[in-house]
């Protein structure tokens, strides 16, 4: 695949996941609001709606934390950035990439670990029934993500920086 | 250890890490560093963090801010507003301030009543003879009372990270709000009187009706809300669903303001803010998960004891503390990171940990439009395209102002607890 073919195909995966976590925070208003509404009338309940909202909202985090590290506007304090040079600022954003990619593998493999060991015993959520895989592995597909997107920024940036070096020259 | 989590996420943060890379980064030394709670417990403690219903509201209520602003349900608010203080001193002022009010009963975020009432009023108040510092100082520092007057997304957070009802803590914030929009409105009102800002036409009737049933939809929104946590026909939770039913309801059917592409761009939006919020609030859960394994808040509650300081000396610390943490960290994060040290000793002096809630929220709001970094003035740096120094200078007697409104919530518990209590 080309440059630009690539970048296309990523802005689409963007806008595919961010339509995804729209819809998917109004499917949990709806539920949310059908199921008290039937709750107070007597018309209906429905048993597990708070267990399906909650794995619901760990999904949405996690996948809108992955977008949020692809443009890089997680909260942060740009308390000293602002005041550096911009080598140097580079720099430090080079070690800031590394360490969330170090620390997003660290959690991403003990994640890992640990829905291992639930899925070889087959656990399952108290009132829908779900394999508790399936809101498990958000955390491990969140910082998986967040690692990947990361370091190809970083990636991007370094052979930017490259170039830019090599053009003076 | 302590050492190592507290330097470490001082340094990460200073350089400008994500907050939650700073705190998953801390935490991982540490457990590196000094080995002892197994590592496995890491992902149960990140999930655990997320897994709690309470959180849900979160989301709901960003999400009914952002229908709020879109809808024009915020301009109609600030037009009742200032239809009904005509002629008196600083009524274009106290407009501003009455909206950003007004907005925080339906939405927890300081930053989009800033972003709303800047849009609307900042024109208007310099065309009013307010001059740019002190519209600019208005706007920001109004927009902070949102974080405490309920719904609160800080409170909301301070509730599920101390283990405290968030109704009450809403119950709670009513009054301190009231007390904080009433020493501004005053303030504004003498200054402008000072200043000799040219008043407003006088109070008329048919305008004040017109503009009441403009709002009127908007209105009942706010009073729906709080009327069915407060008579408990539902939880804060169903509250924030109801919200962004019926501000997608107001906004598609009564104002035809939204259409629904409209509606799935705020959706996103709102997910993308929640993701931000959120994650924060599962990191925070692993600091306090190690630090309490390494029983952290037991040796500072012993410390305390050892200081023989008192409950009020205890207040007062930490108000400076938390009015210095707030100048330069935003409140999600602060509240998510000193609870769980902070609450255990308040506890331990025998103060109440609603009150103490409310003492936290309100010094992250103030910090909220303080110099240097308060959010508040880089939300109001963009949406009015003025100067930081501008806004700096506008804000400074705000804060005075806000700081006595602290001093007497701290002071006097009643405020916090009245309502509280005479409700149940």
């Amino acid at each position: 695949m080309s440059g630009n073919g690539f970048i296309r195909a990523e802005a689409v995966v963007v806008r595919m996941v961010g339509l995804l976590l729209g819809l998917g925070l109004v499917a949990m208003v709806v539920i949310n609001v059908i199921n008290a509404v039937g709750r107070y009338s007597g018309w209906y309940s429905f048993v597990g709606a708070d267990e399906l909202l909650v794995y619901g909202m760990i999904w949405i985090v996690m996948l809108g934390a992955i977008l949020a590290a692809r443009s890089r506007d997680h909260l942060s304090i740009n308390l000293l950035p602002t005041a550096m040079s911009g080598g140097l600022a580079a720099t430090v954003q080079l070690l800031i990439d590394i360490a969330t990619v170090a620390v997003s593998l660290f959690i991403a493999w003990n994640s890992f670990v640990f829905i291992e060991r639930i899925a070889a015993l087959n656990q399952t959520s108290m009132s829908l029934g779900i394999p508790m895989v399936i809101p498990h592995s958000a955390i491990l597909v969140g910082f998986v993500g967040i690692a990947a997107v990361t370091a190809f920024l970083t990636i991007v940036d370094v052979s930017r920086l490259g170039r830019t070096k090599g053009g003076r020259k | 250890m302590t050492w190592v989590l507290g330097i470490s996420i001082v340094l990460l943060i200073a350089l400008g890490a994500p907050i939650f890379v700073a705190l998953l980064a801390a935490a991982a030394l540490g457990l590196l560093l000094f080995p002892g709670p197994p590592l496995i417990a890491l992902q149960q403690t990140i999930f655990g963090g997320l897994d709690a219903y309470a959180l849900l509201s979160v989301p709901f209520f960003v999400f009914a801010g952002e229908l709020m602003a879109i809808s024009g349900i915020a301009d109609r608010l600030i037009n009742l507003v200032r239809a009904l203080f005509g002629r008196v001193p600083g009524s274009l002022g106290i407009a501003a301030l009455g909206g950003s009010t007004l907005i925080g009963t339906i939405c927890g975020s300081s930053a989009a009543a800033v972003a709303a009432v800047g849009r609307n009023m900042y024109p208007q108040l310099i065309e009013g003879g307010y001059g740019k510092q002190r519209a600019a100082g208005i706007i920001t520092s109004s927009g902070a009372i949102d974080i405490v007057i309920p719904p609160s997304i800080a409170m909301i957070l301070y509730g599920a990270s101390a283990e405290q009802s968030i109704a009450k803590l809403f119950i709670a914030g009513i009054i301190p709000g009231i007390v904080m929009a009433l020493l501004m409105a005053g303030y504004i009102s003498i200054s402008a009187l000072m200043a000799r800002i040219p008043r407003e036409e006088n109070f008329r009737a048919r305008i004040a009706w017109q503009a009441f049933r403009e709002a009127f939809w908007a209105l009942t929104m706010p009073a729906f809300v709080m009327v069915g946590i407060y008579a408990g026909l539902f939880s804060p939770t169903e509250a924030g669903g109801f919200a962004c039913a019926y501000a997608a309801f107001l906004g598609m059917v009564v104002y035809r303001t939204v259409s629904f592409r409209l509606l799935l761009e705020a959706a996103v939006s709102s997910a993308m803010m929640t993701a931000r919020i959120m994650i924060v609030v599962a990191a925070a859960g692993v600091i306090s998960w190690v630090l309490t394994v390494e029983g952290v808040p037991q040796a500072l509650i012993a410390a305390t004891a050892d200081a023989g300081l008192s409950p009020l000396g205890f207040m007062l610390t930490v108000n400076l503390l938390l009015l210095a943490i707030g100048c330069v960290l935003d409140p999600t994060s602060a509240i998510l990171v000193l609870s769980p040290l902070l609450v255990p000793i308040a506890v331990s002096l025998g103060i109440d940990p609603i009150h103490f809630g409310i003492v936290m929220t309100v010094n992250l709001a103030i910090g909220m439009f303080t110099p240097p970094f308060g959010l508040n003035i880089f939300v109001a740096q963009s949406v009015l395209g003025i100067r930081t120094s501008d806004i700096y200078r506008g804000v400074l007697p705000f804060i005075g102002v806000q700081v006595s409104a602290l001093a007497l919530i701290t002071l006097v518990p009643a405020l916090s607890l009245w309502l509280l209590h005479g409700m149940s």
